[in-house]
């Protein structure tokens, strides 16, 4: 019986939906105790998806043609909340005769509705999130969430080939069409996965020049394809109070209905233009056609965050598992990893120390106006022909580690091209974007190498500044004209320049490596250990960390110690350093500080300062 | 609506405009309604508050009315034409309003076969010379936009926001009058809505049955208009939860209420929640879903200030507990920036600029005013960008700012035209938008000269004087200016004198109260202490527990507001006794050969503006003795951040300083007797310790140079 009501609920939610309506309707005495709770919608469909193998049947919009969703059905979207849109008063439930009837998760009107009178309607009210697919994200996530999601004939499809009804099929045969030369690229090294870069860089600047003739989608950097299907944001309805903590740039996968209305989207976009007055309305829901945004009605969603992206998908939480309790397994990624680094930047295996700690930081906490735990780098590579693509290729590695990450030249010219600081948009009545607002957990590599001579305008100089705020404090503040409004961000930045001096001027970069070469650059990581190392990196991030105060009077010797001989120390290298010796800790698979680790983080630092006075 | 009557609810609408009785026993509203029969008003504010406040009312018609509120507003519009009484003054005869109304009563008497027919009766609304608001009660705090949910739609709602974009005010037609070209009758059509679907044909009963099909024509000039405009309001950014975006709604404004918000400006409205109903394809579109607005009834512009700052019960006894206990004044200074390591000087006189003294408006038209300047200058990284920022945000009307503002109107203010109007409109900067407030201007040095030369003028007129454009004005700039600057050569250099360090002019250095120079030091304490804390931090993720709870901003706000209720007065004794600290302080200045400080008359304002302020804190309304010498003791720790180093030049210690001090007050006095509590007071306004003094008084009394009593420490000098 199960499977048959599953197959229900992909195809047709909304009669799952009514079902427990009419349940709940029928037990309440009143028609505005409906508002109260969801009728048990969310708990009926998360026990849904939960069933073997259904969650990898429900289609997802960004890996499947728009067309071959049919309106009415249950789909997924990963997205980023980019805007929030003001609330949608909507009629809740109406009678109709003698029988209530809800409109909740749809957005088309049955048939037999007439304008009912005013008694018998509840107005009810939804919030109205504009996503955009997470920006950086990289080509790896997105195939790993494809993969689960199309049950990949080699992995497991046979799990669920059992459920498959005609209509999957067809779907599943589109989905493997599209998605299968990304799943080769999966297993391409990253020299491959530049090309993928590259096209998407491609598609900005082709996609820049939609941008004045159409719609703007607002997509923080400018991605608008992934492979064949280009990406689509979506508005994604929220019913209920359940949703109250979703935020501004919070990564939530949504599963929802999936409302597609040909006829209302042609009319809609045409006529905003007629009616419209001068400056209000314009309401923007109704200015993005539904064939480029989607309109998905929330059922059930989960916040995904880097650290928990990847274990998310139940195979792979499976062998993290494993690999964290191996501590000779750790070792040995320790050990891959750091060489494929050391690789990459030409033999300098202190650059590539200091760049696995760079690539575990994260913000543990705040407090007050500190922030603790991220570590912003600053590898300095000498100018030189051979190495003007290096920045470029550090960018890619990181990009095959990590789940997001983004590559920014910065130019004089790029600088000065428009805010990176989203803004508010009081004509259109939504949250222009920038370069900045990205998720937590982003990877941002800017690259002062390709800095050229010139001038700054206004707008350069208030980026530029906007960029050392979110370095330092890991804020951005959104420019809301009255008022600006500050949000705050947890964005690693990886800053490649040619010298110490040139890079600080711009950019707050306490941690600054001098890149020695000892061999030329050369392959990197092998694309098997990839996989391995993804989950590594994830594990190291989640792990627990704390501090045993028993190493205090240790510590604290060495600090003041330092600071005696050295005035130039200060608070500053005491946060890096207990910093560096946590992700060191953390890099070996542990959650309690060693001594040795303290000593090796005092050591490393002592090298990198040498490096720098030569 | 059907099976409701609102009759009764009519009556007790025209009971309460006939009897309600204010405060100072007037029938309010039928005098309101006689200026409005005269012409003379426009509006009839009903406020709730009255309602609320009449004996033996219905308390469900208070409750009606306010989750009706639309339904109310239209029984007290019928209720007020009822009642309107005759004018009690000629009304201008020749007015088109009056002319129209006139033509169309007689008409109506006279043509009485259309009584029947609804587009013939004259619709109220166009004989109405008024408008009816209903006003939220003042008692009731106003939501936040978030708050404002589907279950408020219909019910009067009280909002606070700022005011983002605004249309320009445009008619809307409320009555459309026509009339038809063959049998010349008026016709009127109400339009409630946005849009509305004019006329063609004549529906006349003579027209309809010789079937004529009479044209009709819009008469502009007989029908009537109501002022409009739209405006969207925006939530404050204090009410935005962190990780949202502010909500918006739109405001609908109409008649009277017009023109009275422009962007930016920071308002109070109630009104009603209302939807509006879609028409034509929209509704189509939208299908169920409705847009919202607010239908405005009162509109008042809002101003946070320390006099208007309003306290509950709670908070004020709080207070007053914490006023009882001891060290309120230390207690109050740590609360400030808590994060910040030591300072506690520095963060003494941050609470002494916050209270400020009072300002005195002398008979003559003369202004003393009595807010404290204060300059934190220093090395870079030693967070006087985080004192500034703290200041401002505890501060009910902080502006933080940089020399080189950003802004192109800058610190003082600027005339600009305004791109759409083309006016030329007078633009605030910081120093005046900070008027009654703080301004924190951080890289002070690195200001434009022309503002240099401005707060010049503020800084001690207060005032902001404009002669550009065609504009001659003074602006009121009532702010203490907090200013932070960094060294002239980046950093502090030891090997120069101060004065060349500090790279600002004497006519401005002397405008502020006090200086403060804040120098990275070396030393092994401080170096553990912070060693220590930076640990903390990392290890449980927060910073040590500190020796005391702070007190939260809003209670320091909240005591700081108080505070600035009293005005303190200086005793008359204490008046020889300032004097002479002031000749002290001028003595000293002409004995010393490299003059550090120019101590002027600003001087000894200073001091007794720091004095007055202190008694503030202790809400007393008389300036004591120990205030004065606290005063003194921070004036003198200002000048001794900045002059340490001279100290140590010299080679005097601290003990053989005090002996000095002591025994030159005691030759002074001719006296071999010094009491404690008189040798304490010197010693601190010279920024010496307690623990300084005993040390001293130890050392030099096993000298044999004095004698100490046991019990009380007076000083007792052994003449030799």
């Amino acid at each position: 019986m199960g499977k048959e009501i599953s197959l229900d609920c992909l195809r047709d939610p909304l009669g799952a939906v009514e079902t427990l309506f009419n349940g709940a309707s029928s037990k309440v005495s009143r028609v505005s105790e409906l508002a109260r709770w969801d009728w048990g919608v969310k708990d009926f469909f998360e026990k849904f998806l939960q069933q073997d193998g259904v969650y990898s049947q429900v289609p997802e919009i960004n890996s499947t043609p728009l067309s071959a969703i049919p309106s009415n059905t249950l789909v997924r979207f990963r997205g980023m909340v980019q805007d929030m849109l003001e609330n949608e008063f909507f009629i809740g439930c109406y009678k109709n005769g003698e029988s209530i009837r809800t409109t909740k998760y749809t957005d088309s009107v049955s048939p037999d509705f007439c304008t009912p009178g005013r008694d018998s309607v509840e107005l009810w009210e939804r919030r109205i999130l504009y996503c955009v697919p997470v920006p950086g994200e990289n080509h790896w996530v997105k195939d790993a969430f494809a993969c689960t999601k199309w049950d990949h004939p080699s992995t497991q499809s046979r799990r669920s080939s059992s459920l498959t009804s005609q209509a999957e099929k067809r779907q599943r045969d589109e989905g493997d069409s599209s998605s299968s030369p990304d799943v080769e690229m999966d297993s391409s090294s990253i020299v491959e996965s530049s090309d993928v870069k590259r096209r998407r860089e491609e598609c900005t600047t082709s996609w820049s020049d939609d941008r004045t003739s159409g719609l703007n989608m607002n997509f923080p950097l400018g991605e608008t394809s992934f492979g064949p299907i280009p990406l689509r944001p979506c508005i994604v309805k929220v019913y209920d109070n359940a949703d109250s903590d979703i935020m501004l740039n919070d990564v939530i996968e949504f599963i929802g209905i999936f409302t597609f209305d040909p006829e209302l989207s042609a009319n809609s976009f045409s006529n905003s233009e007629a009616d419209s007055d001068p400056f209000m309305e314009a309401d923007l829901c109704s200015r993005l056609p539904q064939s480029q945004v989607p309109r998905i009605h929330c059922v059930t969603s989960r916040k995904l965050t880097p650290n928990n992206m990847i274990s998310i998908i139940p195979e792979l939480r499976q062998k993290q598992a494993q690999i964290i309790a191996n501590p000779g397994a750790v070792m040995t990624l320790r050990e891959t990893i750091l060489s494929g680094l050391a690789n990459l930047l030409k033999g300098d295996s202190l650059a590539a120390e200091y760049l696995l700690l760079h690539l575990l930081s994260q913000i543990h906490k705040r407090v007050d106006t500190i922030v603790l735990g991220t570590l912003p780098l600053n590898i300095v590579i000498k100018a030189s022909p051979e190495n003007s693509t290096l920045p470029s290729q550090i960018a890619e590695a990181v990009g095959a580690l990590l789940p997001c990450s983004h590559f920014l030249p910065l130019s004089c010219e790029h600088l000065n091209k428009g805010p990176w600081a989203p803004r508010k948009d009081y004509d259109q009545n939504r949250l222009a974007t920038g370069v900045l607002q990205l998720a937590a957990g982003t990877h941002l590599t800017l690259d002062l190498t390709s800095m050229t001579e010139g001038k700054l305008n206004t707008t350069g100089v208030e980026n530029l500044s906007t960029l050392r705020k979110m370095m330092q404090f890991q804020t951005v503040n959104y420019d809301f004209k009255f008022h600006p409004i500050e949000i705050a961000t947890d964005i690693s930045v990886l800053v490649t320049s040619n010298s110490v001096a040139g890079a600080r001027n711009f950019l707050p970069t306490d941690i600054c490596v001098v890149l020695v070469p000892s061999a030329d650059s050369s392959a990197i990581i092998e694309d098997e250990s990839l996989a391995n190392l993804r989950l590594y990196l994830s594990a190291a991030r989640n792990l627990e960390y704390n501090q045993d105060t028993s190493l205090n009077p240790v510590l604290e010797n060495d600090l003041v110690e330092c600071m005696q001989k050295q005035r130039s120390i200060d608070v500053e290298t005491f946060h890096r350093w207990l910093t560096l010796s946590r992700l060191l800790t953390l890099s070996h698979g542990e959650s309690q500080l060693k001594i040795e680790h303290w000593k090796k983080v005092l050591e490393m630092e002592k090298l990198r300062v040498a490096r720098m006075s030569h | 609506m059907p099976g409701l009557d609102f009759q009764g609810e009519r009556e007790q609408c025209r009971e309460f405009l006939k009897t309600y009785v204010d405060d100072y026993g007037e029938i309010k509203y039928m005098n309101l309604l006689q200026q409005v029969a005269n012409r003379k008003q426009r509006t009839v504010v009903i406020d709730v508050d009255d309602i609320r406040g009449l004996k033996g009312l219905d308390t469900s018609f208070v409750e009606g009315l306010e989750n009706n509120t639309r339904r109310y507003l239209g029984l007290f519009a019928e209720a007020i034409d009822e009642l309107l009484p005759e004018p009690t003054v000629p009304l201008p005869r020749d007015d088109d309003f009056e002319i129209y109304l006139r033509q169309r009563t007689e008409e109506t008497e006279d043509r009485t076969d259309n009584r029947g027919d609804p587009q013939h009766k004259l619709p109220p609304e166009i004989k109405r010379s008024y408008e009816v608001h209903i006003k939220a009660g003042s008692k009731e705090k106003p939501q936040t936009l978030r708050d404002v949910k589907a279950c408020h739609i219909g019910k009067l709602v009280k909002v606070k926001g700022i005011v983002t974009r605004c249309t320009d005010v445009k008619p809307l037609i409320q009555v459309a009058v026509y009339t038809c070209e063959l049998c010349g009758f008026e016709i009127y059509q109400e339009v409630t809505a946005r849009t509305f679907m004019p006329l063609f044909e004549c529906p006349s009963t003579r027209c309809r049955s010789n079937n004529a099909k009479g044209r009709v024509s819009l008469q502009v000039r007989a029908s009537k208009f109501l002022k409009f405009q739209e405006a969207k309001i925006q939530e404050l950014a204090e009410n935005v939860p962190k990780g949202h975006i502010p909500r918006t709604m739109s405001v609908h404004i109409r008649g009277e209420l017009t023109r009275q918000v422009g962007p930016g400006d920071l308002v109070e409205i109630s009104g009603i929640f209302l939807p509006i109903p879609y028409t034509g394809f929209r509704a189509m579109r939208a299908g169920l879903v409705a847009d919202t607005y607010l239908e405005a009834m009162s509109i008042c512009h809002s101003k946070k200030r320390y006099e208007e700052y309003v306290m509950d019960a709670d908070e004020q006894y709080q207070i007053e507990q914490l006023a009882k206990d001891g060290d309120i004044y230390s207690k109050l200074a740590s609360s400030i920036a808590p994060e910040i390591f030591g300072h506690e000087d520095v963060k003494k006189a941050l609470l002494l600029l916050l209270v400020g003294g009072p300002t005195r408006q002398l008979k003559d038209g003369m202004k003393i005013r009595g807010d404290i300047h204060i300059c934190l200058m220093g090395d870079p990284g030693v967070a006087k960008s985080q004192l500034l920022k703290h200041i401002v945000s505890i501060a009910p009307r902080g502006v933080y700012t940089t020399g080189r503002g950003s802004s192109g109107v800058g610190l003082t203010a600027a005339v600009t035209r305004d791109s759409i109007t083309n006016e030329i409109v007078l633009e605030g900067g910081a120093l005046v938008l900070a008027d009654n407030g703080i301004c924190a201007i951080d890289e002070f040095d690195k200001m434009e000269e022309s503002d240099r030369t401005a707060i010049h003028e503020v800084m001690e007129q207060q005032t902001v004087s404009i002669a550009k454009a065609g504009i001659t004005t003074s602006l009121n700039a009532r702010t203490a200016v907090l200013a932070a600057a960094n060294p002239a050569w980046g950093r502090y250099d030891m090997r120069r004198t101060p004065a060349e360090n500090i790279n600002l002019p004497p006519a401005l250095l002397s405008r502020f109260d006090l200086m403060w120079l804040i120098l990275d030091h070396a030393d092994m304490d401080s170096d553990l202490a912070l060693a220590r804390h930076v640990l903390h931090v990392h290890q449980f993720s927060a910073p040590p527990a500190l020796d005391f709870t702070p007190l939260d901003s809003s209670t320091l706000r909240g005591y700081v507001a108080l505070a600035r209720r009293v005005t303190p007065y200086v005793p008359e004794d204490l008046c020889e006794y300032m004097a002479s600290a002031y000749a002290t302080l001028r003595q000293e200045e002409v004995q010393s050969d490299a003059p550090h400080s120019y101590t002027t008359a600003r001087t000894l304002l200073s001091i007794i503006r720091v004095s007055e302020a202190l008694a503030r804190l202790r809400f007393s309304d008389m300036v004591v003795q120990s205030d004065v010498d606290e005063a003194l003791r921070l004036m003198q720790m200002s000048k001794f951040s900045l002059y340490a180093d001279d100290q140590k030049k010299k080679g005097l210690d601290a003990i053989s300083d005090i002996y000095s001090i002591i025994r030159d007050e005691a030759s002074k006095a001719h006296s071999l007797d010094v009491t404690y509590a008189n040798a304490l007071n010197w010693c601190s306004r010279k920024a010496y310790t307690e623990a300084q003094l005993k040390e001293c008084l130890e050392e030099y009394a096993v000298l044999n140079v004095w004698q100490i009593h046991p019990d009380t420490f007076d000083i007792r000098f052994i003449d030799a």
